[in-house]
């Protein structure tokens, strides 16, 4: 049922890569390597440079209220692309991918593209009231103005009417904050840059980021174009720096675009350099 | 050809060879583009809401119904926007305007006398700012530019009536305010769970074309119309414009109040694509009821009709399962002594019904229309046919993310004086291609199937077009 992207090892690349910058930069001995990950409450004298923010925020439990209201937002609105059983069949959902990805979501697959859990895990609620509060640029429109309350009732609906399953509430991706060492510099992104080819992301992307493969299907077997990383208004998972670093640890299920959580288990200051070299090609 | 430069079929030819040939491979079709207003303001494609523009699907249709308003949202995207007490301004004039620019660029005709061949400039273009004040005030203006635009003169209605081409520069067909009565509010409460979910009452005032609610709408067609011809000294009309049957006048020799001529072809009633009025609708679960005044039944409004011409409008949506969608609606309108026929006034009363069902990537939609005037003077009641029937039905299908095939069929029953009136029967084929969401060449080929005659609805075999829609 779940389409689980490939993980590839990537630890051989990693090392050499290490090894060169270990030596002109001290920076990843400054890493905290404690397990902070599962309950961002952690009592380190570290806790700047890693924080779990994942983890550490509330979201409401789901309640029988919620998902009444939800419901009946879902059947005023999301329905007409998600369909009324959650199936991804709604009226108008074939028009926004005629041919080509995406479509809307399948609710009931469990395959979901925008999570910060690990590749073939089901996302936490709150990452389904991301997605609908920011909307995905192109295909679904921001719902933001449904209010927090809103969408938090839609979200609950989704995962009680068609995932059926317990959410996850934590992860064990480890979520390093955007602080300090992790910030950008040009020194990161030039790593990110050579990171970029050892970890074959041009084989999809290209070499210039512009989005190379034309002959990639998603998990529907439909097509789908690797996205032209120098434009941030093609992403659907967020832009922020921390989206961007979220997208590449956890991949998106369904799509070929695999998680490199394993890859970068325990070098996580590497990832940061890959997404600091995706914001150079957007010039940011 | 009056507005267009006449040359010879070779060079048709040659414009047609180039557009087909030479410009598809050229131009790659581009993905996703944000384009006009809404598309920028939600930061979505067209697609989202459009089968094709101008085509609305489910999703835009429910947008639409909102008050351009994202259903159950107070207003979708107030990122982009500054908010001043409870009024939103938009602070990127481009998420609120949009243009539209629609034509025949080539245009053939053969069959009738004489064949003639001609390039044009594109017939039509349109201004829009469209969005919303508050949650529940939204407003629609447009403005445009019209070429190659038939309006009647004042005739005795016999001979087809006369007309004289025209440009025009001012109001669009559509320009209004609409209220949300009852606008969607972030209070939850278990009472609102109870029964079928409400939309609306929306009212809305100014120019409207209320047919934008009903089932097959006027204003979208995919299929634009082929202009019409009228001698430019004699004020004869040569050809009909060829637009969507159902929709259309039908009476030969019908005059405005004011006794002017009305074209046969020409939308009209409930169906004009933009009248003075006001009009009211609201959703009640799947239901959707409608009612309004309209003034006169004529698109300019010029009409001096004291009286108002009401309308009701019933309409069922279903679906939501299986990319399956449809809806069917019924039409009664009355027309008020809004029309003339010799010296007398009468009553015009039309009904009918629309439906569309969407399929995955098919889009079928037809009306069909009966109209019958009544009030004649007993000398044009006896040579005067006062009831008529016209039928349009088109599908619509996407070949590619980038084609779009079409093919309609119109029927008309024409009513009108006996010895003048003629019946029509045309199948349209056309091709579009979209080389961004936003631009598309089309080609076209409308097929009098029916009798080849002098008469002006039917004096051609082919009436071949290419053209353009650009929004932006
Ligand atoms: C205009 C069509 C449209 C509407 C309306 C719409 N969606 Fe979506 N939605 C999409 C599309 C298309 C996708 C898939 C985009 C992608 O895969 O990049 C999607 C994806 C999603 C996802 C993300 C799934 C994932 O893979 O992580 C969620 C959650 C979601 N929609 C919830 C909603 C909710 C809740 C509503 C109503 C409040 C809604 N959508 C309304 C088109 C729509
Ligand atoms: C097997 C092919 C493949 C590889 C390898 C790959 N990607 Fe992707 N990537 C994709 C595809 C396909 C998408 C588009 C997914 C979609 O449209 O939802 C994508 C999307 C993305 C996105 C945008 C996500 C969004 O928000 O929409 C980013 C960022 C990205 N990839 C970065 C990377 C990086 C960095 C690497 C290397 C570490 C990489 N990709 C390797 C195929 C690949």
């Amino acid at each position: 049922m779940n389409f689980k992207s490939k993980k590839i090892d990537y630890s051989l690349a990693l090392i050499l890569t290490a090894s060169i910058f270990m030596t002109t930069d001290g920076r990843t001995q400054e890493m905290d390597h404690s397990t902070m990950e599962e309950h961002g409450s952690s009592p380190s004298e570290k806790k700047p440079l890693m924080e779990t923010p994942v983890n550490g925020e509330v979201v409401k439990p789901i309640d029988d209220m919620a998902v009444m209201r939800g419901e009946m937002i879902y059947k005023m609105s999301c329905f007409l692309c998600h369909g009324k059983n959650g199936e991804g069949d709604g009226p108008a959902s074939r028009f926004i991918g005629p041919y080509s990805h995406p479509r809307p979501n399948r609710f009931t697959s469990g395959v979901f593209k925008f999570r910060s859990t690990e590749s073939g895990e089901l996302p936490m609620l709150k990452d389904l009231m991301r997605t609908i509060r920011e909307g995905i640029p192109g295909y679904m429109p921001s719902f933001r103005n449904l209010g927090e309350d809103g969408i938090h009732a839609v979200a609950s609906y989704i995962a009680k009417a068609f995932i059926r399953e317990e959410l996850p509430t934590s992860t064990t991706i480890k979520y390093v904050k955007h602080v300090g060492p992790y910030t950008y510099s040009a020194k990161s992104a030039w790593r990110g840059g050579i990171l970029y080819n050892i970890m074959k992301c041009n084989e999809c992307h290209g070499a210039d980021g512009k989005g190379g493969r034309t002959d990639l299907k998603d998990e529907r077997k439909i097509l789908i174009h690797p996205v032209d990383l120098t434009r941030q208004e093609t992403f659907g998972n967020g832009t922020r720096h921390e989206d961007i670093y979220r997208t590449i640890m956890t991949g998106l299920d369904g799509t070929p675009m695999p998680g490199y959580n394993d890859a970068f288990r325990g070098e996580e200051d590497s990832a940061w350099d890959l997404v600091h070299f995706i914001l150079s090609l957007q010039g940011r | 050809m009056q507005n267009g430069l006449k040359v010879n079929t070779l060079t048709i030819h040659l414009i047609f060879f180039i557009m087909t040939g030479f410009i598809i491979p050229v131009f790659q079709p581009a993905s996703v583009e944000a384009i006009p207003a809404f598309a920028r303001k939600y930061d979505m494609s067209c697609t989202s809401c459009h089968t094709k523009p101008p085509r609305l699907n489910a999703f835009g249709e429910a947008f639409h119904m909102a008050g351009y308003q994202i259903p159950q949202t107070q207003e979708g995207e107030l990122r982009k926007k500054r908010q001043i007490g409870r009024i939103h301004s938009e602070t990127e004039l481009m998420n609120i305007f949009a243009m539209r620019t629609t034509g025949n660029i080539a245009e053939s005709v053969s069959g009738g006398k004489p064949p003639e061949s001609n390039i044009a400039f594109p017939r039509e273009i349109e201004l829009y700012f469209a969005g919303s004040f508050t949650n529940n005030i939204s407003y629609f203006f447009n403005l445009s530019h019209e070429s190659r635009r038939i309006s009647g003169l004042a005739s005795d209605g016999h001979n087809h009536g006369h007309f004289e081409e025209t440009s025009e520069f001012g109001l669009g067909k559509e320009f209004f305010l609409m209220f949300n009565l009852r606008p969607s509010d972030s209070e939850f409460s278990h009472k609102k769970m109870k029964g079928p979910m409400v939309m609306g009452p929306m009212i809305m005032v100014g120019k409207i074309d209320p047919s934008t609610n009903f089932s097959y709408s006027s204003n979208r067609q995919l299929i634009l119309d082929s202009p019409g011809q009228v001698n430019r000294e004699s004020g004869q009309m040569q050809r009909f414009t060829l637009s969507p049957y159902a929709f259309s006048a039908k009476f030969f020799g019908v005059q405005t109040g004011e006794g002017k001529a009305i074209e046969v072809t020409k939308a009209v009633l409930y169906n004009t694509t933009g009248s003075y009025g006001i009009d009211s609708h609201a959703m009640i679960g799947g239901l959707m009821l409608q009612a309004g005044l309209m003034q006169g039944i004529l698109t300019n409004g010029s009409d001096v009709n004291e009286k108002k011409d009401p309308y009701l409008m019933a309409r069922i949506n279903f679906g939501g399962t299986h990319y399956f969608s449809g809806s069917v609606s019924g039409l009664v309108n009355w027309g008020n002594d809004t029309a003339r026929v010799g010296t007398q006034l009468v009553d015009w009363f039309r009904y009918g019904f629309a439906g569309n069902i969407k399929y995955k990537l098919l889009d079928i939609y037809g009306a069909i229309i009966w109209d019958t005037l009544s009030g004649l003077s007993a000398s044009d009641a006896a040579q005067f046919d006062d009831s008529a029937m016209g039928l349009t039905i088109e599908g619509d299908f996407l070949l590619t993310d980038y084609d779009l095939i079409s093919l309609r069929y119109d029927h008309m029953d024409a009513g009108g004086y006996r010895h003048e009136k003629a019946d029509g029967r045309v199948i349209t084929l056309q091709l579009r291609r979209y080389f961004r969401d936003n631009f598309a060449l089309f080609l076209k080929d409308s097929i009098n199937v029916g009798r080849v005659s002098r008469n002006p609805l039917q004096n051609y075999r082919h009436l071949i077009a290419a053209g353009i829609d650009f929004d932006f």
